[in-house]
């Protein structure tokens, strides 16, 4: 009963959407037919959707395996907070998720924007007319409300790598940032028309920032679940799915960077559109990737190429309708000529390095669709394209980073520049030296790029010095900065640590014997069974030494899922701030005494997620910032 | 005019480095990629033994074995099997703890080098996050596709 009234919520999303669409179209063709309040409309239907996916969380919670998408995904033995997060861990469900968010930004813009009536009345109209698109596209395709006849007495299973509490908050964090650059993608394309002048980025402004802070934060938590769930000893892998949810970072963090040159000199307005519609572009591509299926991907999940075909309809449609209202687009802008010794010339060249980096990373991510189009070769991009692009270019890159906060805003002398820095570039040769003292067996390229992370936190922390130097307080959008700026100093150091510098060890190891790597003692106990809410578990026991000491009992387990038949591993980490000791279990041998494990040590890998946690802390200050100016 | 010719002086300049760009990510693109190949393809093609390559096929029932290994005084496991397109069989080796969701009767992709005709070294066996996927490749072996009905 209650599943029919959320079908009936989201057809009337669909009946009510498609008002704004038609008014959308018809106003192309200069008839004003009907007069709308696309406010209402958008109150409407988030309402509507906020009922309907209540109702489907409400299914899940209460294991009604009348719906195909809770009979296939869930079943009674379910944890209730997996049931509940289980609404998401399906196609069906995290598309609705997806269209509620959407429906979500609508909403929030109708409510707490600075903008004119008219603007705001505009921008739903676009962003009506995208949750139409996607509301069209679930119950056309992929209806999580479908019932199944007859209906199963006991469910399937949820896929056990999802159940666990860092994919469980993973989703909705990366729609949030998804799905957020739809409103930026609404406000940018109203702008191009209305030809509000310069208005227009101020009232941007904090939705990149929100959206940009929830990607982020969502693909932290992406990678941490894949780090210690998936147990590979890895965080990143250059996986299709993963390369999806970078390509819009990218393009949203150079956008976050112009947008404050828009805001202050009012230069880069059709820079700024161009980024801002990119990105929402680059969000959907992402979703056609991780939906459709057409990239093998260690990701991917069973999935149906209709879906594929609607989605790349969408893309296509989404696309040309933004670079159409480019092309005939309403704004006068003059020209201006920006130095490259500038602070405008620095962010222009850090517009630069992302794009290229976007663009380098799109052809590695898509290059096999088209091969197997074009020449019907199956092949794959390899995880070293995308390094040995990745690290040259993290030379000029990290440069920039350093020099651009230097640089004043205008017109400034390299001269001049290197003069007011001297004493951080005396630093800096110190830095380095003291990195390569600490460091000098390891491989040179860690060194460097150790050492390469550790100039941008003592850059950014030299500004600060400056500002107490001069007896001024920092001001707010300088820490939001350099807090950011520390993160991702943090994020190369914790990155180079757990991929160059990691150590690996598999083997056989009796149940008693005592393994060294790095400065550990690793004494495996045994196994233990343990039976959790709906698994089986084999309990690895191992005791950490350190110089004869115990620190501590790490307990990786091998779980096997009674309802699905699946078998997950769970690793057990011992973090700290010079790594991580990790361990994952494998099979027993025949003669029940010897186990495979797998131990690696994992150098500096909890700075990865620190460092993500700043670059969030930087951009929810400049987020807190850019609403207190408005 | 003169601020006319500085501005194409730019532009010259910014597409001679995106031309650079361009051709260093092809040609690195071109060496790192890596071919997928059925069972019956690796036979067919003379493959370099130092080229890293995928092979899919179905897991054979009953193939998987284990021996114990002593590399550099440590023991190890040596994982064994043989995966088939219904027309070739080809035997691979691997060291070191299979993916979760790996059964005998299922596909599987592996990436490595060819050791000698017939045998190949996994360095990676690829792990499926679902188990009802099946990966694309696989499912295009036609072979396969006649068998599995």
């Amino acid at each position: 009963m209650i599943s029919e009234i959320g079908f009936v919520f989201l057809t009337l999303t669909l009946v009510i959407s498609s008002f704004s669409f038609a008014q959308l179209i018809y106003s192309h063709m200069n008839s004003r037919l009907f007069v709308l309040n696309h406010l209402k409309i958008t109150n409407l239907i988030f309402f509507f959707t906020l009922s309907s996916f209540i109702s489907l969380t409400y299914s899940f919670l209460t294991s009604d395996f009348s719906l195909n998408v809770v009979a296939q995904n869930s079943n009674s033995q379910l944890p209730t907070i997996y049931k509940f997060t289980g609404v998401w861990g399906n196609h069906e469900g995290s598309i609705l998720l997806w269209l509620l968010v959407m429906t979500f930004f609508g909403f929030l813009f109708s409510k707490n924007s600075s903008a004119t009536e008219e603007f705001k009345n505009n921008v739903l109209k676009i962003q009506n007319s995208l949750c139409f698109l996607v509301v069209s596209f679930i119950i056309f395709t992929s209806n999580p409300f479908e019932k199944s006849f007859p209906y199963p007495i006991e469910g399937g299973d949820l896929n056990p790598l999802l159940q666990d509490p860092g994919l469980a908050i993973h989703p909705p964090f990366l729609y949030l940032g998804y799905v957020g650059f739809s409103i930026i993608y609404s406000i940018s394309v109203t702008a191009l028309s209305d030809g509000v002048k310069n208005h227009f980025i101020k009232i941007l402004k904090p939705w990149v920032f929100i959206s940009w802070i929830f990607l982020t934060c969502g693909i932290g938590l992406g990678s941490w679940w894949a780090y210690y769930e998936l147990g590979w000893g890895g965080f990143w892998f250059w996986d299709p799915v993963e390369n999806a949810s970078l390509l819009p970072w990218l393009t949203a963090s150079a956008l976050l960077h112009t947008i404050v040159v828009a805001d202050k000199k009012k230069i880069f307005i059709n820079w700024t559109i161009i980024l801002s519609i990119l990105t929402f572009i680059l969000s959907l591509l992402g979703t056609f990737l991780v939906r459709s299926g057409v990239l093998v991907s260690v990701h991917a999940f069973a999935n149906d190429p209709t879906r594929g075909v609607y989605i790349l309809l969408l893309l296509a449609s989404i696309s040309f309708f933004g670079i159409f209202k480019y092309i005939n687009k309403n704004i006068q802008l003059k020209r201006v000529d920006v130095t490259l010794i500038s602070r405008e010339g620095m962010i222009s060249l850090n517009n630069i390095f992302m794009l290229s980096l976007t663009f380098t990373i799109l052809v590695g991510t898509i290059y096999p669709l088209f091969a197997s189009v074009l020449f019907n070769s199956k092949i794959s991009v390899g995880a070293p394209f995308f390094n040995s692009i990745l690290m040259p270019v993290m030379f000029p890159f990290i440069a920039g980073m350093i020099i651009g906060p230097y640089t004043k805003w205008g017109k400034d002398d390299l001269i001049v520049l290197l003069n007011r820095i001297k004493i951080l570039i005396l630093c800096f040769f110190i830095i380095s030296l003291f990195v390569w003292y600490l460091n000098y067996k390891t491989p040179i390229l860690s060194i460097i790029f150790i050492a390469l992370g550790c100039w941008i936190i003592f850059s950014s922390l030299f500004e600060v010095f400056q500002f107490i130097n001069k007896k001024l307080r920092v001001p707010k959008k300088i820490f939001a900065q350099i807090t950011a700026h520390i993160g991702i100093g943090l994020l190369i150091i914790g990155a180079t640590g757990s991929s160059i510098l990691k150590q690996e060890k598999i083997q056989f190891q009796e149940v008693g014997q005592s393994l060294k790597i790095k400065n550990f003692d690793v004494e495996f106990l045994g196994v233990k069974k343990i039976e959790g809410p709906n698994y089986i578990s084999q309990m690895g026991v191992f005791s950490i030494k350190k110089q004869g000491e115990q620190i501590k009992i790490l307990r990786p387990e091998k779980r096997f899922y009674n309802a699905g038949k699946q078998v997950t591993t769970e690793a057990a980490i011992h973090s700290s701030i010079f790594g991580d000791l990790y361990i994952a279990i494998g099979d027993v041998h025949e003669d029940k005494t010897k186990w495979t494990t797998r131990i690696w040590f994992n150098p500096f890998t909890v700075w990865i997620w620190i460092g993500v946690f700043f670059l969030a802390l930087g951009g929810s200050l400049s987020f807190l910032n850019s609403l207190s100016r408005k | 005019m003169k601020k006319k010719n500085k501005r194409l002086i730019t532009v010259l300049i910014f597409m001679a480095f995106f031309a650079f760009g361009c051709t260093i990510l092809l040609i690195n693109l071109r060496e790192n990629l890596i071919f997928f190949y059925s069972p019956t393809e690796v036979f067919e093609k003379q493959i370099e033994t130092t080229q890293m390559i995928r092979v899919g096929g179905m897991v054979k029932d009953e193939s998987l074995v284990k021996k114990i290994r002593t590399i550099e005084g440590r023991q190890l496991e040596e994982i064994s099997f043989v995966i088939t397109d219904f027309e070739k069989e080809l035997v691979i080796s691997y060291i070191g703890i299979l993916p979760d969701l790996f059964k005998e009767g299922q596909g599987v992709v592996v990436e490595g080098f060819m050791k000698n005709v017939g045998n190949f070294e996994a360095k990676t066996v690829l792990a499926k996050h679902d188990e009802n996927y099946m990966p694309p490749e696989i499912n295009d072996i036609k072979s396969i596709k006649d068998n599995k009905i």
